[in-house]
């Protein structure tokens, strides 16, 4: 049998504040293409480990790679094939969505302008607001600006999107918007995302890994 | 960490510069928060300085180089607050973080905001004083700018750095302050003393020194940043 | 134990230092008994450096090893830093006033000294403000190294600005202090003193963050 190539690995991964253990020998690894939900109470660590894969935290100890990349000594490539989506929008509020979007993209590397601006509308009708990309952000509902940062994630195709706490906040049609989303999303990436609704979890993931107190408590395939 | 520069790519290394740059004007004429409160800063310390020197004050030119220079770093102060710590109290710093371009683009980028910020209101303050001061620059025009030019950027560069580090603490009001004050000497100090020379009419040889001084500052901040500022970005 | 042993020998060479300083050392010429305030304050100036230089690397190991222990270095040394360094400032006035007939004529040394105690007092303020340990190891080290290499840009722009606006001095001014050799042996055991003294005052604030980190830890805070 064929061993499965992982896009994520994630080996003895630790992280101290102090003396207090916020993620304590995490070990597991996720395949291309899996919907991986992350659970577990507050606290528990999940948006720790979120953080580490986005290299916005570095562990204490232990060693996570994307596609063979070290996320803490190699965070050109990591950034490149990861997309981001936290409890903060990453959005600035005074600009509109288009000038939003056009800026992390050129960051990420499209810089001709006719090509952005397609991605983007693209993007945007995709998700139903390609009417509001001359809005400034600040004016949108929470919900529309939820849907811009996804945009943000994911506009430049990443592998693996990491979500963070992604349905908190939302309502039911956000929800089925989500839904879709994901659907779509999976055939591009690996997705990695954390919440507190089992229900969805089981729903959406192929594997649900449950964290309590820094510690891998359980992994297990989702019921569906 | 393997983040610096891929020098195989300096035309993306500035093109990042450059995105940077033209976001943070952007949100600034949107919102307009710092540009109105340094053309007002800039008008305010004028008049006050004025009102204090008085009027037809023999000494007028010896104070000319201090006055500028303090209404500038004044101005300065004001806008160094906005640079880094508005991107971290509004939650756009990790943005930045995950953007793939290196860390010194964002110093650069910012830095050059800082120094269009401190310009906008030296633009201000320059000829006001002059006027209000009753005084006039003696020397070549273009020198008077150099001078100006480079004392600026040394302190957008003290200002941008002071603001990434000072994002992280609290009290900020007091912590700017107090990490900028050892470090603007070196610059503060050549900046003074040339601009007075050039208010009483000197050459570019008579400047060389100072201009000296501040190119040395300005080499040596920018290769000690351009190592340690990744440190201060990324936690 | 050591301890004992070292204490006893810092002390012997502190109070040695003192007698030279206010009964051996003999009279100068022009400022007779009152320039031996020069005494402290040269031993006072060179710690002052030694402490900021010790600050410098430390801040630079902390940021290539990631060991917090170089961050307490950085954070002990710091402390005393600014302790001397008013030291200094105080007993120049002193002795500019005796020299040079002002209290301050910003001179660049003195003017140096003065831009160091600024820059420890950022360097103390800053630290005091940040309450995660390890941000604050990291974030603090970039600022001690740049606070360092302020120093000497603030010398030399001040050294250049003595030149363009010379001090006025009093008749009395320009006292050469005599190669005299008794003169030169109180400084050399006066600046061992002082040392000495630095690096026992170091080691104890070093015990007591330490100390402070280890409650910290097991209190679970930090």
């Amino acid at each position: 049998m064929k061993a499965p190539s992982y896009l994520v690995r994630l080996s003895n991964v630790s992280k101290k504040y102090g003396n207090r253990f916020g993620l304590r020998d995490v070990s597991f690894a996720v395949e291309d293409h899996e919907v991986f939900g992350l659970m577990g109470p507050n606290g528990a660590g999940k948006s720790t480990l979120i953080r580490i894969l986005a290299t916005l935290t570095k562990p204490t100890n232990g060693e996570a790679t994307i596609a063979g990349y070290n996320v803490t000594k190699q965070l050109h490539p990591v950034k490149r094939l990861i997309g981001v989506c936290l409890h903060q929008s990453l959005l600035y509020d005074e600009l509109t969505g288009m000038e939003n979007l056009s800026f992390y993209i050129r960051l990420y590397g499209c810089r001709d302008k006719e090509t952005a601006k397609q991605l983007i509308v693209n993007a945007a009708s995709l998700f139903g607001i390609e009417d509001r990309l001359e809005d400034p952000v600040g004016t949108l509902s929470s919900g529309l600006r939820k849907r811009l940062d996804i945009i943000r994630a994911t506009i430049h195709s990443p592998r693996l999107l990491l979500l963070d706490e992604p349905l908190a906040g939302l309502d039911l049609q956000g929800l089925e918007y989500f839904k879709k989303f994901l659907k779509d999303a999976r055939k591009k990436s690996a997705i990695i995302f954390s919440t507190h609704s089992l229900d969805v979890a089981e729903e959406i993931s192929h594997r649900i890994c449950t964290l309590k107190e820094g510690q891998l408590a359980e992994l297990r395939y989702a019921k569906r | 960490m393997n983040q610096s520069a891929d020098f195989r790519n300096i035309a993306d290394f500035l093109a990042d510069v450059w995105e940077i740059l033209l976001k943070d004007l952007r949100l600034e004429l949107r919102k307009k928060y710092e540009i109105y409160s340094i053309i007002i800063f800039a008008l305010l310390s004028n008049l006050s300085f004025a009102f204090a020197l008085g009027p037809s004050n023999p000494n007028v030119l010896k104070f000319i180089p201090a006055v500028l220079w303090m209404s500038i770093l004044f101005i300065g102060m004001l806008g160094f607050t906005t640079v880094f710590i508005r991107e971290m109290d509004k939650g756009s710093l990790d943005g930045l973080r995950l953007a793939p371009i290196s860390p010194q683009a964002i110093l650069i980028g910012k830095t050059l905001y800082t120094f269009i910020l401190m310009s906008v209101g030296a633009v201000f303050i320059v000829p006001s004083s002059m006027i209000i001061l009753n005084y006039i620059f003696n020397s070549d025009v273009l020198l008077v700018v150099m001078v100006l030019i480079l004392g600026i950027f040394n302190l957008a560069i003290v200002g941008a750095i002071v603001s990434a580090l000072a994002m992280y603490s609290e009290s900020r009001a007091l912590i700017i302050p107090a990490v900028s004050l050892p470090l603007i000497p070196g610059t503060l100090i050549p900046s003074v003393l040339a601009t007075g020379k050039l208010a009483t009419g000197a050459s570019l040889e008579m400047i060389l020194p100072e201009i000296q001084l501040n190119l040395g500052f300005l080499l040596l901040m920018s290769a000690v940043l351009w190592v340690t500022f990744e440190y201060v970005l990324y936690d | 134990m050591k301890g004992q042993y070292s204490s006893a020998i810092i002390l012997a060479a502190n109070v040695l230092a003192l007698y030279m300083i206010f009964i051996w050392a003999p009279p100068e010429r022009s400022l007779g008994d009152s320039y031996r305030v020069f005494f402290l304050h040269t031993s006072s100036a060179w710690v002052s450096y030694l402490a900021f230089a010790i600050t410098f690397i430390s801040s630079i190991l902390y940021l290539r090893t990631g060991n917090l222990r170089w961050d307490l270095y950085a954070a002990s040394s710091s402390v005393l830093g600014i302790l001397f360094s008013m030291i200094t400032l105080i007993t120049g006035s002193i002795w500019a006033k005796l020299a040079w007939g002002l209290y301050w004529n910003w001179d660049p040394r003195e003017t140096a000294t003065l831009i160091l105690f600024l820059a420890y007092f950022g360097y103390i303020s800053f630290r005091m403000a940040i309450s995660d340990r390890d941000r604050r190891a990291r974030i603090s080290a970039v600022l001690g190294i740049l606070a360092f290499i302020s120093i000497p840009l603030s010398y030399f722009s001040a050294v250049f600005w003595a030149t363009l606006h010379p001090m006025p001095l009093l008749p009395t001014a320009r006292l050469r202090l005599g190669v005299e050799p008794p003169i030169l042996l109180t400084l050399a055991v006066s600046t061992l003193g002082a040392t000495l003294l630095f690096a026992w005052m170091f080691y104890l604030t070093l015990s007591t963050y330490r100390l402070i980190d280890n409650v910290e830890d097991s209190v679970g805070r930090g």
